[in-house]
């Protein structure tokens, strides 16, 4: 009978195992990634639809806690990580050294996984730091002086994030004696530690700011995602910037610590900072790869607005976001991989006519495009519905006003990148052109339905996935 | 007092470390100022932190300097390259001779009856916290191992790579 301790085993025993498969044949190596991703696929989809019993598990020593929040979170990492493998499979023709990416790559996940099954603040700590060690190697994995960089600047800046973490739970540890999610609230509950409270807030919301790239603490992002290799700019744009630092948002603020309207209002301004600086600074890119960079930046203003709004219907927009954003984001980060191993570039202005010659890539971009933008019936659409609907009903206009004009500002900058890369004169250079392999389109077909049948089937997603999580933190 | 003057002594060496200017040398004042650091926290009865401390900051990190450090010297700077290659192994042995002492005999020694961390902790000694309670954070750490190991071996096969691809160009 699966159980929660699988979200371990597999990816660490898969990654164990890597070197042992690259003797025998390249394709054992991908065929282990592959097989890894989908029992993790398929674990995460049980812990949501019952199949692996989700609530407390203990073997040994191992303590492992597992509630609605982390079932949703659950799915949005394996999902979009066996996508990645999948289109890592032939996009790791031209890089080489498959054996130790899929390593680092299921390490990575182990870290992800990790965090959300752990129940004290020590062990999320750990697991932030397993996901983030491989995720500075993979940035750099081209071993290119941007990739090397990027890497560099984003462990300076991850670190600085991390030390305000680490002496948080320090002061947490020292004041309370524990470091257990329950036990902290029940301390907090009866009114201890009023003055750290402040202080130990103020850091995490800063350090795990920095792990989310939320704006003013994002300047790691725009230079980390464009230089690492695709599939690993896709699952840190839509994956480990959710994880290590808006899932730990979300269980410091909306699950342990006292909701307070100062750190309401801290998350609306936030958010509100980074959906519109990020849109506006997306839109002046010639870069895809960095453009959607900073799309990150603006949707997860969105999501930081519905958590800082607090009307359930807000809350539950922005856990949907969360799973809709890391759909549509990898998607589009895939595609802008394919693009680049096609054509040799990120420059938008150097391609043009792209659609006859790259069709899937084309077509999946569409629905990545109109999904991000919030276009009925793509999953996009109905998250920032409750998003905005929420900020409404809670009485917050204006806020609600700056997210429905950004939508449509983020709506007419994809159109516009669309227009660039795969409309309008073919470049002669591209003429021979072709479309990108198997297992990458195959990758990016399954994100592109994924995020149709995400908004058609809203009803039903809501009621598996997302209000179980909302339940955690007080809402439905 | 005496812990004063051990964060004094890693105070030092952080600068040291700061402002050296041979990797190698700044390498080895952090794993000085991490085994210092351990055993400020020895002495204040965080047996788990110390040992990670010791295991992960002065070992294992050191190592991956080291490695990296003579992955990256100019094949004009071979006398450092071979001595970082003495190093390297020695080390290991080095820190794995630590972690065993301080598990066996060291950790009764300076377990101090004032420590900080709640007596409970501790029931059924080191061996029952490390692999009993704490087995959740030691998966973690082979975790941070394993993604050093392979962190490494990337940058090997691409140094292999590289001298191909030079030796290439040569012929």
């Amino acid at each position: 009978m699966p159980n929660l301790s699988w979200f371990f085993t597999i990816p660490l025993s898969a990654a164990l195992l890597m070197p042992f498969a690259a003797k025998v044949h390249r394709r054992a190596v991908d065929g282990l990634a592959v097989l890894a991703g989908f029992i993790l696929l398929c674990l995460s989809l049980g812990t949501v639809l019952g199949g692996v019993p989700i609530g407390d598990f203990t073997a040994g020593g191992l303590l492992l806690r597992a509630d609605g929040l982390s079932a949703l979170f659950l799915l949005v990492i394996n999902a979009i990580g066996f996508a990645c493998l999948v289109y890592a499979t032939d996009y790791l023709d031209h890089l080489g050294g498959r054996a130790k990416f899929f390593g680092l790559f299921l390490i990575l996940l182990l870290g992800l996984n990790g965090v959300v099954l752990v129940h004290d603040l020590f062990s999320l700590y750990l697991y932030m730091e397993v996901a983030s060690i491989a995720a500075y190697m993979l940035v750099a994995f081209t071993l290119e002086f941007d990739g090397i960089e990027s890497a560099l600047k984003y462990l300076l800046l991850s670190v600085v994030g991390t030390a305000l973490i680490l002496i948080a739970i320090s002061l947490v540890y020292m004041r309370l004696g524990t470091l257990e999610f329950t036990a902290i609230k029940e301390s907090l509950a009866q009114g201890a530690m009023p003055r750290l409270f402040l202080l130990t807030g103020t850091m995490f919301v800063v350090g795990f700011g920095l792990k989310a790239a939320i704006m003013p603490f994002h300047a790691w992002l725009p230079d980390a995602h464009p230089s690492a290799p695709a599939p690993v700019s896709a699952i840190l744009s839509g994956v480990v910037i959710k994880v290590a630092g808006v899932y730990s948002l979300i269980r410091i603020f909306l699950g342990i610590y006292p909701r307070t309207p100062q750190i309401q209002g801290v998350f609306i301004i936030l958010g509100v900072v980074s959906m519109a600086c990020g849109a506006i600074i997306a839109y002046y890119q010639d870069d895809i790869k960095r453009m959607l960079a900073y799309s990150s930046i603006s949707q997860i203003g969105y999501i930081m607005i519905g958590l800082g709004i607090g009307h359930p219907l807000a809350i539950a927009g922005a856990l949907f976001h969360i799973l809709n954003h890391a759909q549509f984001k990898s998607l589009l980060f895939l595609n802008s991989g394919a693009l680049q191993f096609r054509t040799g570039t990120r420059n938008m202005t150097e391609m043009g006519g792209l659609e006859n010659r790259m069709p899937v890539t084309s077509t999946t971009s569409v629905f990545g495009t109109l999904a991000i933008a919030g276009v009925p019936p793509f999953n996009g659409f109905f998250s920032k519905l409750f998003i905005i609907l929420g900020a409404i009903k809670a009485g917050y206009y204006a806020v609600a006003t700056l997210a429905a004009v950004f939508s449509i500002f983020t709506l007419g900058y994809f159109l516009i990148i669309q227009r660039r890369v795969f409309f309008g004169k073919l470049n002669a250079k591209w003429k021979d052109l072709q479309e990108a392999p198997l297992a990458m389109s195959v990758a990016v077909i399954l994100l592109a339905a994924s995020c149709l049948l995400t908004g058609v089937f809203f009803h039903q997603i809501l009621s598996w996935v997302i209000e179980p999580a909302a339940a955690v933190l007080g809402g439905k | 007092m005496g812990t004063i003057l051990l964060l004094l002594l890693v105070f030092l060496l952080v600068l040291a470390m700061g402002l050296a200017r041979d990797l190698l040398k700044a390498a080895i004042a952090l794993a000085l100022a991490s085994v210092f650091l351990a055993t400020i926290l020895f002495l204040h009865g965080a047996w788990v932190a110390a040992v990670f401390e010791l295991s992960v900051c002065s070992g294992l990190i050191t190592v991956l300097f080291v490695s990296t450090i003579s992955l990256t010297k100019d094949s004009d700077q071979k006398e450092e390259a071979k001595l970082t290659g003495y190093l390297l192994p020695a080390f290991l042995l080095f820190f794995i001779g630590v972690d065993c002492l301080a598990l066996r005999w060291l950790g009764p020694f300076f377990l101090d009856a004032k420590a900080m961390v709640p007596a409970d902790t501790l029931t059924g000694g080191f061996s029952k916290v490390f692999w009993g309670d704490r087995t959740t954070d030691v998966l973690g750490q082979a975790a941070l191992i394993l993604s050093g190991v392979f962190a490494i071996l990337s940058l090997f096969k691409r140094k292999a790579q590289h001298h191909s691809l030079e030796g290439g160009k040569h012929e």
